[in-house]
């Protein structure tokens, strides 16, 4: 049975300094030619990074890169002053369970809990979110209305399981997750890919608006570089096997 | 906890179909595996049950199963009887405290009919208790019976016979020479009239039809012989002669049985009961010396043990085929619950996004093993339990088998146990195949179907 878990790495992860520094960082699928090639990257903590570049560029494995879920196969890779390239695969899990929020292009939620269950779920693996969400908010389900609240999510459907809504809400649900406990890095993988022209507006401002609140650095790859304009910084991938 | 409760429970709600199958499947894998291993032991118990307070069974040199099965199980026909003097002979013996004689071959409508005499009722025993009357009472020995002639033609049925026909208290009934078959002729002439009907015991007698051993040489007196052969007039019975007096008894034929020549000439065995049982080695070597043709004296209990030996194949059979139903149930559990592992691809995505390794997961799904092991097998003990009490008074009434409700035996726990492991065993493949998804998946759930 899995328990709320104190797990905080063996290192000290510091609040100063660039949340991201990839040094030379290079990937390949087992068997595969090199698919990504990062010579320097830099992100300060609380700015915002847009990904972009044709699929097949390996914007994807960036990001698994950096959740901790891909080890490169040379060269460093820093997050939240961690280093990943030495970590252990639990240690990387911890890490991303304690710091880190993922939002996916879709099937973020489990969709038989209800909403609120769903947002409140980091915090109940990771005791580090619960006790930062209670600190922020006076307790973990009181940050979880809070953040559905910022987030348009009316609150009929709290109590609903997940499976209910609207993709367009699940998508600001996951958001809700991300963000619950304070992670200092949120990562998006394509958030806005299954959503339409309208929904992709509002949630775009609500992902870059909770974010500057909560000076959370933020990495989101799309293929949609009309919404790069809006973040701090900006990434384009190469084709496939790019170097740059 | 309450959180992780709700999360097991509502991730399994989502699943309720395929896991409630799975529960299921091992639901009956669980009673059948519980079932085979009760009637295994209880057949055994009840066997030996059946045959307490005879210390010996003496009957003519031969098998001594087969003596057994015929006597006491009425399996099988014996092929030669004793001589009627070795009753005697065998009382006569100081450390013999009682002999009961027993003569089979006839039948009353498929049941087996037993000549014996009235201490049957009090010296044997059936599940460690003396019989019991539920209605009436013994039929009289005809040589001690105020009225003898109506004494010969008393009889006792078992629970069961006296059920299958609802006879009661003083019905007639036509015993059938030989074992019922359309060939074998009516003793139409020797109605005999029901004084007594035993309680159900689960053993053997329950099917018995009981006569003295003079009503028996009643019936086969003037059949197949002729005219009985003797009249001594000091024994002969004036009233039966004079035929008024017994006229309820049956046709005036039933009237010309002489009473004094109802002696029996032989007996199918002998039940011996020993005035202490140390001395059962001597009695018996005792008896196997006695002068005449050869005698056979066996020990029930240790012929039962070589007799369930001899069918340890059959028993061994039926456990092998019991494991193997067993063991399809725990295939089709860990193909369901494989299966049900691809469609929870997403669910283990979001998990290990959200920080969960895949040791946890595989922790997760092992977790989900076990608890709905643990269902099927609670599952299995009702479905069992609920089983025997449904079955058990039919398999009473037709197989003589008397299974015991309630609490397993340690055995049926470690088969329990035995089971819930090997759930927890099945459960590993998809357990390891939620490693292996989540590890291949990463952060990027998968589009399904």
């Amino acid at each position: 049975m899995p328990q709320t878990s104190q797990n905080v790495p063996a290192f000290e992860t510091s609040s100063s300094g660039p949340a991201i520094r990839l040094i030379d960082l290079r990937f390949a699928w087992p068997g595969q030619t090199l698919l990504l090639h990062m010579p320097a990257l830099t992100l300060e903590s609380g700015r915002t990074l847009f990904v972009g570049g044709p699929s097949g560029s390996g914007k994807s494995s960036l990001l698994g890169l950096l959740a901790g879920v891909l080890q490169p196969v040379e060269g460093a890779c820093w997050v939240l002053g961690a280093p990943l390239h030495q970590l252990s695969g639990p240690a990387r899990d911890a890490l991303r369970g304690a710091a880190m929020g993922v939002v996916f292009q879709q099937f973020n939620l489990l969709p038989y809990l209800s909403v609120i269950d769903n947002v409140c779920l980091p915090g109940r693996l990771f005791a580090a979110r619960a006790h930062q969400a209670s600190t922020q908010a006076g307790s973990l389900p009181a940050q979880a209305e809070a953040l559905l609240r910022q987030l348009d999510i009316p609150t009929a459907l709290w109590q609903a399981p997940a499976h209910q809504l609207s993709v367009g809400q699940q998508q600001r649900v996951a958001v809700a997750r991300a963000f619950i406990g304070a992670p200092r890095l949120v990562i998006a993988d394509e958030p806005t890919s299954a959503l339409d022209d309208q929904n992709r507006e509002v949630f775009l401002r609500l992902f870059l608006g909770l974010a500057h609140a909560q000076q959370t650095t933020l990495v989101m790859v799309s293929h949609d570089a009309r919404m790069a304009e809006a973040f701090d910084q900006q990434l384009w991938l190469g084709a496939v096997g790019g170097g740059g | 906890m309450g959180f992780w409760l709700r999360f097991f429970w509502q991730s399994a709600q989502s699943r309720r179909l395929a896991l409630s199958m799975v529960v299921f499947s091992i639901g009956l894998s669980a009673a059948l595996l519980m079932t085979v291993q009760q009637i295994r032991t209880d057949a055994r118990a009840s066997f030996s049950q059946a045959i307490g307070g005879v210390d010996l069974i003496v009957g003519p040199r031969g098998s001594a199963t087969d003596l057994l099965l015929y006597s006491l199980f009425q399996l099988g026909r014996p092929t030669r009887n004793i001589d009627a003097q070795v009753l005697d002979q065998v009382q006569n013996l100081p450390m013999v405290d009682w002999v009961i004689p027993l003569q089979l071959g006839d039948s009353y409508r498929g049941f087996a009919v037993w000549g014996t005499s009235p201490l049957l009722f009090t010296r044997m025993k059936t599940q460690g208790q003396p019989l019991r009357f539920a209605q009436g009472r013994s039929f009289e020995e005809a040589s001690r019976a105020a009225d003898p002639r109506r004494a010969v033609y008393e009889l006792v049925l078992g629970a069961q016979v006296a059920a299958r026909f609802g006879h009661a208290l003083g019905d007639r009934l036509v015993v059938t020479h030989g074992s019922g078959n359309a060939l074998d002729q009516d003793h139409a002439d020797q109605p005999f009239t029901v004084v007594g009907i035993l309680a159900t015991t689960g053993a053997p007698i329950d099917r018995a039809v009981v006569i003295s051993v003079q009503g028996f040489e009643a019936l086969h007196q003037g059949w197949g012989q002729g005219a009985f052969s003797g009249f001594r007039p000091g024994m002969a019975l004036g009233s039966g002669r004079s035929g008024a007096s017994s006229g309820t008894t049956g046709p005036s034929v039933s009237n010309a049985v002489d009473l004094s020549d109802l002696r029996a000439q032989s007996y199918t065995a002998l039940l011996v009961g020993l005035a202490s049982r140390l001395q059962i080695f001597q009695a018996r070597d005792a008896i196997e010396a006695l002068p005449g043709p050869a005698l056979m004296a066996v020990m029930p209990g240790v012929t039962l043990d070589e007799l369930w030996q001899s069918i340890a194949l059959i028993e061994n059979t039926l456990t092998i085929l019991t494991a193997m139903v067993a063991l399809t149930g725990l295939l089709s559990i860990a193909a369901v619950l494989m299966v049900s592992m691809s469609g929870r691809r997403r669910e283990l995505a979001v998990l290990r996004a959200l920080g969960m390794s895949p040791r946890r997961l595989m922790g997760l799904a092992l977790a989900e093993s076990f608890w709905v092991g643990l269902a099927g097998i609670v599952l299995g003990l009702a479905l069992h339990q609920l089983g025997l009490w449904m079955l058990a008074d039919w398999l009473r009434l037709q197989f003589g088998l008397s299974l015991q409700l309630g609490v397993p035996t340690i055995t049926s726990w470690a088969l329990l146990l035995g089971l819930l492991l090997a759930a927890l065993v099945a459960g590993l493949f998809p357990a390891f195949r939620a490693y292996r998804l989540s590890l291949a998946d990463g952060l990027n759930p998968p589009h399904l179907g």
